[in-house]
């Protein structure tokens, strides 16, 4: 084990004996990290600062020098901790009034839509119907459309906005895996040696 | 924070997402989110309506100016806005065109219910079909009586029969393309004349049988191979490039690029011709790739073994 991995992976045992545990509690530490840098107003550093958490916290606990039982409130500490030190920082002020960056090629409508239509596509049918359902009856009329809707699937306004919630959710997991595959692109001479044959 | 009613705890989450939560509700939430799971949840929810509301114009002016300079700062959500827009401009899009209803979406599975009653060497599928029709019918009749368990039950039968009769249909089909190439070799036989016999087959991504690839035997004559792979292929793309792989060292045999006049009908396969004599008795990977905007993406990968001639 080297000597980088061997605080991490304690960590990751302090959370979880049991791996595949420790790996999800891990996950969702980190979710929860970059939510307070978020809430913070950390802006673009608060992948950074989350990490910065994680390998203080595993390095103090390694050592031994942590009395707490639970990681959770600890790593909370931890993390208000290297938030006042980020703070203290001039640069910190600086972020915190920066515009948001502009999306990525990936992140515009262009560059998603082959994505998003192909998973749109692999949706259930009773899915892609209410979605459906949702934004045509937004436009046609926003409050009574959607009312309707509701009443059309059985569900109340609220479950009707949860349902829609966790398709849209499914969905940007889709097309985010999508958009990682389609960087494993493909690039071909167009003309110059090939290996094979070219019909 | 005021967890006490669901709006109130949305309302909470919304004003820490922007930034716009005084000192102690914060730090409360703060507290709330390292030690509640299900907390996780309401957040990606509260994120989730934000954004639609953002995109509605539900949002006040400070809330507005909150999203767009705190909210938006994480990579993630301003992806999640994208998709969330692109989704609203797909829809608007399609609104024009007339939303398929329960009766189109029946006759359409009617219509692929009656495709393989048309093709060739298919009457026992038609029959089965014709069987399980008069059952499902029959069935039918009596439904006023029956219970809410047993329509249940009849609905489960009618899922499974459509499964079944679409099994059948690709066999059939497979069965038609095996009589369509027994009725090719047959005429070449018959004709004296020079001509380039074809075998088809038809490859399903991965294609591998208990870890083993598809085994593939093709007659001596046969100089040309129509390989059909199945594959969804996106609406949106314009070229594809098939290359063939050598599986023990990875080496590259041969390539073709393709347009969209190579795909079937329904989407469903794209078909491909190559020369025999490049496949050797060996093992093989046939790769797919696709285009909408010049880059191509991977579409599919198939494995198969070649039995030699």
């Amino acid at each position: 084990m080297s000597p980088q991995l061997e605080p991490f992976n304690r960590f990751l045992a302090w959370l979880d004996p049991e791996p595949q545990a420790a790996g999800k509690k891990y996950l969702l530490l980190y979710r929860r990290l970059q939510l307070f840098f978020h809430g913070r107003g950390c802006g673009v550093d608060a992948d950074a600062l989350a990490d910065m958490t994680v390998d203080r916290a595993a390095r103090r606990y390694a050592a031994g020098d942590v009395l707490s039982s639970d990681p959770l409130p600890y790593c909370l500490a931890v993390a208000r901790y290297i938030f006042l030190e980020h703070s203290k920082k001039p640069k910190a002020a600086e972020l915190a009034f920066e515009p948001a960056a502009p999306p990525q090629p990936d992140d515009t409508y262009e560059g998603m839509s082959p994505c998003l239509n192909r998973c749109l596509r692999s949706l259930p049918p009773d899915d892609e119907a209410l979605v459906r359902q949702y934004y045509e009856g937004e436009k046609q009329e926003r409050i009574r459309g959607r009312g309707e809707t509701a009443d059309r699937v059985g569900l109340s306004k609220g479950g009707l906005r949860v349902e829609v919630y966790r398709i849209r959710k499914k969905l940007k997991t889709c097309v985010t895996d999508c958009l990682q595959r389609r960087s494993r692109t493909v690039t071909f001479p167009e003309k110059g040696p090939h290996h094979g044959r070219h019909d | 924070m005021n967890a006490d009613s669901p709006s109130l705890l949305l309302a909470s989450l919304r004003r820490y997402l922007l930034g716009l939560s005084p000192e102690s509700e914060r730090d409360q939430l703060e507290d709330a989110v390292f030690s509640r799971d299900e907390i996780l949840e309401q957040i990606d929810f509260a994120e989730d309506d934000l954004i639609e509301s953002y995109l509605r114009g539900n949002l006040s002016e400070p809330e507005v100016s909150a999203f767009k300079t705190f909210f938006l700062k994480s990579p993630d959500r301003r992806r999640q806005l994208e998709i969330s827009r692109a989704m609203r401009t797909i829809y608007s899009l399609r609104e024009s065109e007339p939303a398929p209803s329960r009766d189109r979406e029946q006759r359409s599975i009617w219509h692929r219910f009656m495709m393989p009653v048309r093709m060739p060497l298919f009457p026992a599928a038609a029959v089965a079909l014709l069987l399980l029709l008069g059952v499902w019918m029959g069935s039918r009749l009596t439904v006023t009586t029956r219970s809410s368990e047993e329509l249940a039950g009849l609905r489960d039968q009618l899922s499974r029969t459509e499964q079944r009769l679409r099994r059948e249909q690709a066999r059939g089909e497979e069965l038609a393309r095996e009589t369509e190439r027994l009725r090719m070799a047959a005429t070449t036989k018959s004709q004296p004349a020079k001509t380039s016999p074809v075998f088809s087959f038809l490859l399903a991504p991965g294609n591998l049988r208990d870890g083993e690839p598809k085994r593939l035997a093709i007659p001596p004559d046969a100089d040309r191979l129509d390989v059909t792979l199945e594959s969804d292929i996106p609406s949106d793309f314009r070229k594809f490039r098939v290359i063939i792989r050598r599986s023990s060292d990875g080496a590259e045999l041969w390539s073709k690029s393709l347009e969209r006049t190579a795909i079937s009908r329904d989407g469903s396969s794209i078909t491909v011709t190559l020369p025999s004599s490049i496949l050797p008795k060996g093992d093989y990977l046939l790769t797919l790739s696709g285009a909408a905007d010049g880059k191509y993406e991977v579409l599919n990968d198939y494995s198969f073994r070649m039995a030699g001639k």
